[in-house]
């Protein structure tokens, strides 16, 4: 099968974003009579976050940030990896395990329309809820000339 | 889709690399001990003592090169996921050489560190056909002396290039400079690090 690399980093992003709950409850009938040899235990360890002053300044490094990984193979002999962050080996094991199985033209179509785009949605929702409760919350300011001069 | 095959390195990454490492370094200070290697499986040509070598000793500072006959994707690719490690094409500024004993590079071009700093020379690992320490039917007969060994000790080498026996018996770089050679046959390893005395018998 074939698949953009813009297609795989939107379902990658989906899955590394994901609330852990929601993610194994929509994949947990998916996953569950599929085989994967784990090529890279989910583990845990630092990165380090470079940013630029600005947007386009010069680089810096701005902190360092926990991160999961995984690396699996599926029975299609796909390879599937993974990059979470924070300390979730869970979440890391099956983002890869779907990232493995999106790239099987079998599993490609049925698992985008019932994992990745609910998921999607999920997360705009919470997004735009999140917006608005912020939005009720503003206050202008009018700031009143005081004559001194 | 995934043309390369990444291969699982070591099954238990914690336990296996300490083993691995704590070999290695029981072979480098007991010059001639033969210590088993089989964390992992063959990989391509490598054999697993030399892929578990590679796994415990290579991280992203190390520079390695490879000879011809490792230097293709699926050897590069599994050690670079697995290491983190970087490939160069220029032999004399890798920290490791991972060669198979009829590919030996030039050794006069190798690293060898300087003399503030010997320890900056290059590891040379070489996977030869077998290793054992007692005597192989047509293999190179070795007898090793000097620290790390009581008298003397004797191994056989399978496959021994004829330019790395001269440089361990003539030993051309001053001391503490030189190169110390890690010899990886099937599942067995064999370190003579540079304070090693050798004789061919």
């Amino acid at each position: 099968m074939n698949t953009s690399t813009e297609q795989r980093q939107r379902w990658i992003s989906v899955l590394a974003k994901a609330p852990t709950e929601s993610l194994l409850k929509l994949s947990d009938p998916v996953v569950s009579d599929m085989q994967f040899e784990l090529i890279r235990e989910p583990e845990i360890g630092l990165t380090q976050v470079r940013a630029r002053m600005g947007g386009k300044g010069d680089a810096f490094n701005m902190g360092d940030m926990t991160v999961t990984r995984c690396v699996v193979r599926s029975q299609g002999d796909s390879l599937g990896f993974s990059y979470v962050a924070g300390r979730n080996k869970p979440h890391a094991l099956r983002a890869a395990q779907l990232d493995a199985m999106l790239q099987l033209a079998d599993f490609h179509q049925p698992l985008t329309d019932m994992i990745i785009e609910p998921l999607n949605q999920l997360m705009l929702n919470t997004q735009q809820q999140k917006q608005q409760a912020t939005a009720a919350t503003k206050v202008d300011f009018f700031t009143l000339v005081r004559g001194e001069d | 889709m995934n043309s390369i095959a990444l291969q699982v390195g070591f099954k238990d990454a914690v336990t296996d690399a300490q083993q691995v490492f704590r070999s290695l370094l029981k072979v480098m200070s007991e010059p001639g001990v033969i210590e088993q290697l089989d964390q992992t499986d063959t990989l391509e040509t490598l054999c697993p003592a030399a892929f578990s070598t590679c796994l415990a000793l290579l991280d992203s500072t190390t520079r390695i090169w490879l000879a011809e006959s490792f230097d293709n994707d699926s050897v590069s690719k599994n050690l670079s996921f697995h290491t983190g490690c970087r490939l160069t094409r220029d032999v004399s500024e890798a920290d490791f050489v991972l060669c198979r004993a009829d590919q030996l590079p030039a050794l006069s071009q190798l690293k060898l560190g300087s003399a503030e700093y010997p320890d900056r020379g290059c590891t040379l690992l070489v996977q030869v056909a077998q290793l054992s320490d007692i005597a192989l039917p047509g293999a190179t007969q070795l007898t090793l002396q000097g620290p790390g060994i009581p008298g003397q000790r004797s191994i056989s080498v399978d496959s021994l290039p004829a330019e790395l026996t001269r440089y361990l018996t003539e030993r051309p770089d001053p001391f503490p400079l030189g190169l110390d050679i890690v010899l990886l046959g099937g599942d067995a390893v064999i370190a003579i690090p540079r304070t090693t005395v050798v004789e061919v018998n």
